[in-house]
């Protein structure tokens, strides 16, 4: 099993920030934030460093949480530190994006990388529709043509239009060429059947998120059986989990660190306005919204959580054995971790790579 | 889009009758539809093949280049097809195509190998290809408004019609 490091690039004082979505910029002081991204990707080198074969990166926007709203720009700067990980984009978000604007970020990036390139479509969290103004309702229809399209643009030698239902683009004619062909290692990262169905047609690997094992495992068992349906089966580095991580020296001390991330109000994860989060989700299921239940229902102007806990949580054994659990059960044959919990320093983060890197993954890499 | 000044004859072959309906209906708004290259008329007319239909299309064009104005190729199976005939000698005669032309597959078309499109662009001189989403052979029956917005906006502006005209403007 490979582990792959998210190149989170937080914003240092992200302790400090309200848990409402999104972060004022005027939280961002240039100099902190200049720092930020130094340490985070020096913590991409180290990585690299003690064993990591991927680093990653996640479109995420309005946030110093993952301060990557662009993270083809990131990658690239990453790609020149780091001379032999895969440079794993598990964005771009497909509705948010000119697919044909993505398939050049990807071609070349797949070119900087000399083929290192991984490249993951996903939707993007509820939050994220907002960004440029996507139409919660049309996200789904938009990454699943935004795929082909993709695919379609590295593949396709002569210049040509594309008529689609989102997408009308009559001259589409990408540069570079990718140094994987046909394409780059690409994977799906969904829990939504279409886009696992897609996925296993397409003979691409299939990405999951901070979900638990066993709700992981019923999604791996159809992406499984579709796959078989269409006569191939995934290698192991086509399916990757990514979850977050607190590691500690013993699983006493990881727990009682996690004690006081809740007892600080610290827990992780992004909030949305309530009325703003039942919009969002109510269009995004097809179904019509009572605007006037919605205020009613919001008069206090409270905020609900919207993001999971974390995933990993303990001493070597205890994640190494969680870990194991979903190569055991699900299949998957890389573990993406974010470790850039909102509490802790660089120096901290740089502790728990190392002692990942010297108490977890050689166990990993021996599955 | 078509202009309601656009009066000029298409000729539509439709090589899997009924398949044209859509588009018959939605390039009549603009163009005198004839159901036949006899009932064209003596004067120059677009020409829009359908899948057999198609490759009689091309076959017509170019026997016939002084009377065929612009071209419309939609999921063709005369180049390249997918169970594997040799189609060397028609695909040597590409270049003699003299008008504009825009060849058009369904994304999911399987009839043709994945090469057959390029083949087109690179050898007539003039050429378009065109991708619709969502749409295998049948287009018309799959996405019938997008082909007619498509065939309709070659057939008016020829290879023009890669140059977006539609306003983004929201609020003067």
């Amino acid at each position: 099993m490979k582990a792959s490091y998210l190149g989170a690039m937080g914003y240092a004082r992200r302790r400090e920030f309200p848990r409402a979505w999104p972060t004022p910029p005027s939280y961002n002081d240039p100099a902190t934030s200049v720092q930020s991204y130094q340490d985070g990707i020096e913590e991409c080198e180290f990585a690299e460093e003690m064993g990591f074969e991927w680093v990653s990166f996640s479109e995420h926007h309005y946030s110093g949480r993952i301060a990557t709203g662009t993270p083809a720009v990131m990658a690239a700067a990453v790609a020149e530190r780091c001379k032999t990980v895969k440079i794993a984009m598990l964005g771009p978000l497909m509705p948010l994006n000119n697919p044909v604007r993505a398939a050049e970020e990807l071609t070349l990036l797949d070119n900087l990388t000399n083929g290192r390139l991984v490249m993951g479509f996903l939707r993007g969290t509820p939050n994220e529709d907002q960004v440029y103004g996507v139409n919660p309702a049309e996200g789904r229809g938009r990454m699943l043509e935004g795929m082909d399209l993709i695919l379609k643009a590295m593949t396709e030698p002569e210049p040509f239009s594309w008529e689609g239902q989102y997408y009308q683009y009559r001259t589409v004619a990408v540069w570079p060429r990718p140094v994987q062909q046909p394409f780059p290692a690409a994977l799906v990262a969904t829990r939504s059947d279409d886009a696992v169905r897609y996925a296993a047609e397409h003979q691409l690997g299939l990405g999951v998120s901070f979900i638990p094992v066993d709700e992981t495992g019923s999604i791996t068992d159809k992406y499984h059986a579709w796959c078989g349906e269409n006569g191939w089966q995934p290698r192991p580095d086509q399916m990757v989990f990514r979850g977050s991580i607190y590691l500690a020296e013993t699983d006493a001390q990881a727990q009682e660190w996690f004690d006081r991330q809740i007892d600080h109000g610290r827990a992780p994860g992004m909030a949305l306005r309530s009325s703003v989060s039942q919009v969002i989700q109510a269009t995004r299921a097809g179904q019509e919204v009572d605007y006037h239940n919605v205020f009613a229902g919001s008069a206090s102007g409270d905020i609900v959580g919207g993001a999971p806990g974390l995933t990993f949580v303990g001493g070597p054994d205890k994640v190494f054995n969680e870990i194991k659990a979903y190569h055991d059960r699900c299949g998957m044959g890389v573990i993406d971790l974010f470790f850039q919990q909102p509490s802790l320093t660089h120096a901290d983060v740089m502790q728990e790579i190392d002692l990942f890197g010297r108490e977890v993954l050689p166990r990993l890499k021996e599955l | 889009m078509a202009t309601a000044e656009s009066t000029g004859t298409v000729v539509i072959l439709d090589g899997a009758a009924g398949q044209s309906r859509a588009l018959r209906d939605g390039l009549s708004a603009h163009w005198r539809v004839a159901e036949s290259i006899a009932a064209a008329g003596s004067e120059r007319y677009g020409l829009v093949g359908i899948s057999d239909g198609a490759n009689a299309a091309l076959q017509h064009a170019l026997a016939n280049p002084e009377a065929v104005d612009v071209l419309a190729l939609v999921s063709p199976t005369a180049i390249r097809p997918a169970d594997g005939d040799d189609t060397a000698e028609l695909e040597a005669r590409l270049p003699d195509v003299q008008c504009p032309t825009l060849v058009v597959f369904g994304q999911e078309d399987r009839s043709v190998r994945p090469e057959a499109a390029g083949i087109y662009r690179e050898r007539i001189p003039n050429c378009n290809i065109a991708f619709v989403y969502a749409a295998g052979h049948d287009i018309a029956g799959e996405r019938p408004q997008a082909l007619v917005n498509l065939v309709s906006d070659y057939l008016e502006r020829r290879e023009t019609f890669i140059v977006q005209n539609r306003s983004s403007v929201i609020n003067p």
